[in-house]
């Protein structure tokens, strides 16, 4: 028994955690993909219908061209890239300071991502709040910049904004703990080798050390990044308090999900948008760590 | 001979009645109608409106205000005389009312049963009169707490809304239009101005406290001058940016004319975007939700329902009394059934009378078929429109909308694009793609899949030949100069991945060619040529057709070549440490991306619409930003300076270019001078020898 044991532990060992991931990850993916190719309302059996709902999703859904499209793709690269370069700079600043001081800042700048919803009811709404006892509207009005209350979070021109600035805010997550890790232990005798081979500041400390040391960090920290950023879109429908948000203003591929998958219905159809949505952070993936890759 | 000319007399005279057949009065005119061109000037077009009468003239009015016109009537406030006279237009005859009460009546309003509502600022009171010409109600200052105490009243404006709201403007009242009940009960302020405050004002409030604020001048907005209301309710206001006497507090023309919603709110297109005058004086809503604007100086302007101008015509009368021209024009309004115009000269005591040409009855059908959605019949019109007169922006306009309202998006597309309208334009475009999109999507999904495949079997492909050709290196040594050109150009691919490494080589000299150098700086200049004149029509940064080619290639060279020479320059006397030819090479490479990736953003721009234009625009951002941190990167490294160096060392680059510009300008300028006086004296010289 012992020798079985000894000689088939690591199947063994994977065994728990391999039935979770099948159970929970690869078989609803695989449901969805099959999915996508039917028309599923939930109480009927699923009809086969083909490419049908990924043809209408790139020529009849006018919102999914002209809205979320161009809402995601901007959002992406606000978020996404803005966050990803903030996570690293906020890292190496914290990086700097000594240990006590730099555990208090991470905690508190890691709290924002941990308790997101709550911190974005408490905090957000009553900044953006459409009245005039709302913080932001009660500064401008007062300084004179406005002369009525703006409807921030409801209205279609400031919501992607406002999305943007709040997820900067709380993005500060699992990526920015593994940077700072990465940069906090790396070899310092690197360091001192480093300036004495000619390097004369902390930009080029950076460039030639800090960034390849980190390397396998920063790719983890883009590709959460990325996913994050994708995934993302509750905070849209958090501020603005409606899904689909107003003129669809702060509409991403997953409020778009959520819009077909559970207010419509439309099963097969929001699968197929799930589906699209996975090839992009598939193909942003590979592209980072293409970007990240140890050698070149 | 003489019957040929005979003949082509009659052929001209056969032709022209063919042609102008719209208007038979042209040469009765006396002034043009102009509308607004394709490339958003003036442009002169077929008369609108023809002078056609004059009324009241002998009806003994003095210093008339206002003048209304309901049911073939023409009611007008005879301000000198403190009455209200009634012209009837059919026998001529005339009936005068309301001296009793009236003591300088300015403006008036009828409603389709008569009843008469006018505004008296000396008598601080709207006086309400019955069809019997009774009065029969006067609305007084109010008591109403809403109202202030300090405020003004004196009425000088009233128009009443088809459930019988009655909007009456104030002389000097800045808190907006004020609004009774059809019983004559205040009930608030509609539609007041905003003060517009400047960027001084603005600085004083953040920084001063409340004494020293309450020593400024007291800053009220512009009250409302006129004020019409339009047969669905909509209030026409009309705000003047200056005193009609000169005296000028703020000279803009901005937000004169107005049209408010049922919030008060203007829905016109913002200031700027509309043409407007800083001295109307009256409005008048026509029956297509078109209105008349007039000055003061008697120019008439005619917009459509999005505050766009169809016409302009008439005129200030400098020194004789012509029909058609005004001394002092007070009032407008018109006939809505006729479309015939009314318009009051305040000096000369009269009416002038304006009849539409066909030409205008057949603009506003056109208007009007657009409103009400009869696209088809619309199209017909404004093709006949546009053949009048093809430089018109409101005709080409008018039947792009027809056509991509009928779905007719390709020839749309060509209308909006000679109306320089990229909104449309944009929409347009988006519609035909999508059309594409869905007749191509078989093709276009099974093209990927190809191209996958593609990519993945050449990256297995290539994977297993560098295993087998690992250990072959490429010999080194001296090369044949073509060869070593493309070798420098292929540096480029080092010189965007490392550019700091790429930079050191370069400095080193084991990189780089003059001959790479100079090809860069061509290629840099097509690139820049085309980007500049050769994106798609929504993402133009100019217009080709307008663009001075001379203008482009000095905007181009000259900043590059004083920055080349600057940098050296300074760089020698700051102990840089580049030689020319290493600058003139690392300032090429740093406009590598710019090069390479530029084009792809043109191709971008011919794809896309303006609702994912901001992907052009933030591409060419990211391409500038990239090249610029080259460029200071090249700086630094070619030179060994800091970073702190280097920032002083751009500037001062900068203050050089500057100030070669300014030298170059003035030794130009003084040279232009100099040959001027040369000529002069050689004149000068040749007349005295010639006498």
């Amino acid at each position: 028994m012992k020798k079985f044991l000894n000689k088939h532990s690591v199947p063994i060992l994977l065994f728990p955690y391999a039935v979770l991931f099948i159970l929970f990850i690869i078989i609803p993916t695989i449901a969805a993909i099959g999915l996508s190719f039917t028309d599923f309302n939930t109480i009927q059996m699923p009809n086969f219908v083909g490419l049908k709902n990924y043809i209408s999703l790139f020529t009849n859904d006018s919102v999914f061209m002209q809205k979320v499209l161009p809402n995601t793709i901007v959002y992406a690269i606000f978020t996404g890239i803005g966050g990803y370069v903030l996570s690293f700079i906020l890292a190496w600043m914290l990086a700097q300071m000594t240990r006590p001081v730099r555990t208090v800042l991470t905690i508190i700048i890691y709290a924002p991502s941990m308790t997101g919803g709550v911190m974005l009811s408490t905090i957000w709404t009553v900044i953006f709040n459409g009245d005039k006892s709302g913080y932001l509207n009660a500064l401008m009005l007062k300084l004179g910049l406005i002369d009525q209350p703006v409807a921030w979070a409801q209205s279609d021109k400031y919501l992607l904004s406002i999305m943007i600035i709040v997820t900067l805010w709380s993005s500060m997550g699992i990526g920015f703990l593994a940077m700072l890790s990465g940069i906090t232990n790396g070899n310092t005798e690197l360091y001192e080798a480093g300036y004495i081979d000619g390097i004369k500041n902390r930009f080029q400390e950076i460039i030639y050390i800090t960034i390849p040391l980190a390397k396998p960090q920063m790719l983890f920290g883009a590709i959460m990044a990325i996913v994050n950023t994708f995934q993302a879109g509750g905070v849209g429908t958090a501020l603005s308090g409606s899904n689909p948000t107003p003129n669809y203003a702060g509409q991403l591929i997953g409020t778009h999900i959520e819009d077909y998958g559970f207010l419509r219905y439309e099963m097969g159809y929001s699968a197929a948008i799930s589906v699209v949505m996975l090839i992009f952070v598939y193909a942003m993936s590979e592209g980072a760590k293409k970007l990240f890759s140890s050698d070149d | 001979m003489r019957k040929l000319l005979m003949r082509l007399v009659a052929v001209t005279v056969a032709l022209l009645t063919v042609i102008g057949g719209f208007n038979v009065y042209a040469a009765d005119n006396t002034t043009y109608t102009y509308t607004v061109s394709v490339d958003d000037e003036w442009v002169r077009t077929q008369d609108a409106y023809i002078p056609a009468a004059v009324y009241a003239k002998e009806i003994g009015l003095s210093q008339p205000e206002d003048l209304f016109y309901m049911n073939g009537k023409l009611y007008i406030s005879d301000t000198g005389n403190s009455r209200i006279a009634v012209y009837t237009i059919a026998d001529s005859s005339v009936e005068f009312f309301g001296g009793e009460e009236l003591k300088a009546p300015d403006g008036l309003f009828v409603t389709a049963d008569g009843t008469v509502y006018v505004a008296d600022p000396q008598a601080q009171a709207v006086f309400v009169y019955d069809n019997n010409r009774k009065l029969k109600m006067t609305i007084g200052r109010p008591d109403s707490y809403l109202f202030s105490e300090t405020s003004l009243y004196a009425p000088c404006a009233v128009a009443v809304s088809s459930v019988g709201n009655i909007f009456v403007v104030g002389e000097g009242a800045y808190e907006g239009i004020m609004q009774f009940d059809y019983k004559g009960e205040f009930f608030g302020y509609f539609a007041a101005n905003k003060y517009k405050m400047t960027w001084t004002e603005r600085f004083q409030e953040l920084i001063y406290n409340d004494v020293q604020k309450d020593q400024l001048l007291v800053r009220t907005p512009r009250p409302v001058d006129n004020i019409d209301i339009s047969s669905k309710d909509l209030i026409f206001s009309i705000t003047r940016s200056d005193d009609l006497s000169g005296v000028s507090y703020a000279s803009t023309s901005d937000d004169t004319l107005k049209m408010h919603n049922m919030a008060g709110l203007n829905i016109f297109p913002k200031s700027g975007e509309m043409k407007e005058e800083w001295n109307f004086v009256d409005v008048a809503s026509g029956p297509y939700g078109n209105t008349f604007a007039l000055t003061q100086t008697g120019i008439v302007n005619e917009y459509d329902n999005q505050g766009d101008l169809i016409f302009t015509f008439g005129g200030r009368a400098y020194d004789n009394d012509r029909n058609g021209l005004f001394t002092n024009a007070a009032a407008v309004d018109l006939d809505d059934e006729t479309g015939v115009l009314f318009v009051l000269d305040q000096d000369r005591n009269l009416i002038q009378v304006f009849y539409p040409t066909d030409f205008a009855k057949l603009t506003h059908s056109g208007i009007a078929a657009l409103e009400s959605g009869d696209y088809e019949n619309s199209e017909e019109i404004w093709e006949g429109l546009l053949s009048l007169n093809g430089m018109s922006q409101i005709a080409h306009m008018g039947y792009g909308k027809s056509l991509f309202y009928q779905q007719k998006y390709e020839e749309a597309l060509e209308h909006f694009k000679i109306a320089n309208n990229a909104e449309y334009y944009s929409d347009a475009f988006w519609e035909l793609r999508n059309e594409w999109l869905n007749r191509n999507i078989g093709y276009i999904f099974i093209g990927l899949l190809v191209l996958a495949v593609l990519i993945i079997v050449i990256s297995v492909w290539r994977k297993k030949r560098k295993k087998g050709i690992e250990s072959e290196k490429k010999p080194q040594g001296s090369i044949a100069p073509v060869k070593r050109f493309f070798k420098e150009t292929a540096y480029i691919k080092t010189m965007l991945r490392h550019p700091i490494d790429g930079y050191y080589y370069l400095r080193r000299s084991e990189h780089g060619s003059v001959l790479t150098a100079s090809a860069l700086y061509i290629l840099f200049f097509a690139v820049y040529v085309l980007d500049v004149l050769g994106r798609g029509y929504l993402f133009r940064v100019l217009n080709i057709n307008k663009t001075n080619p001379a203008s482009i290639v000095v905007m181009f060279w000259i900043p590059l070549i004083l920055w080349i020479v600057g940098n050296y320059m300074i760089g020698t006397i700051n102990e840089g440490e580049g030689s020319f030819k290493q600058i003139y090479v690392s300032s090429a490479y740093a406009f590598a991306p710019y090069i390479i990736l530029t084009p792809f953003n043109i191709l971008l721009s011919y794809c896309l619409t303006l609702n994912e234009g901001f992907i052009v625009n933030l591409g060419s951002m990211f391409i500038i930003a990239w090249s610029a941190c080259l460029l200071i990167l090249s700086v630094k490294e070619i030179q060994r300076y800091t970073f702190g160096e280097t920032v002083r060392n751009i500037l001062l680059v900068f203050f050089f270019m500057i100030m070669v510009i300014v030298a170059i300008s003035i030794v130009y300028l003084l040279f232009g001078q100099l040959i001027g006086f040369l000529e002069e004296i050689i004149k000068e010289g040749v007349y005295r020898a010639g006498h």
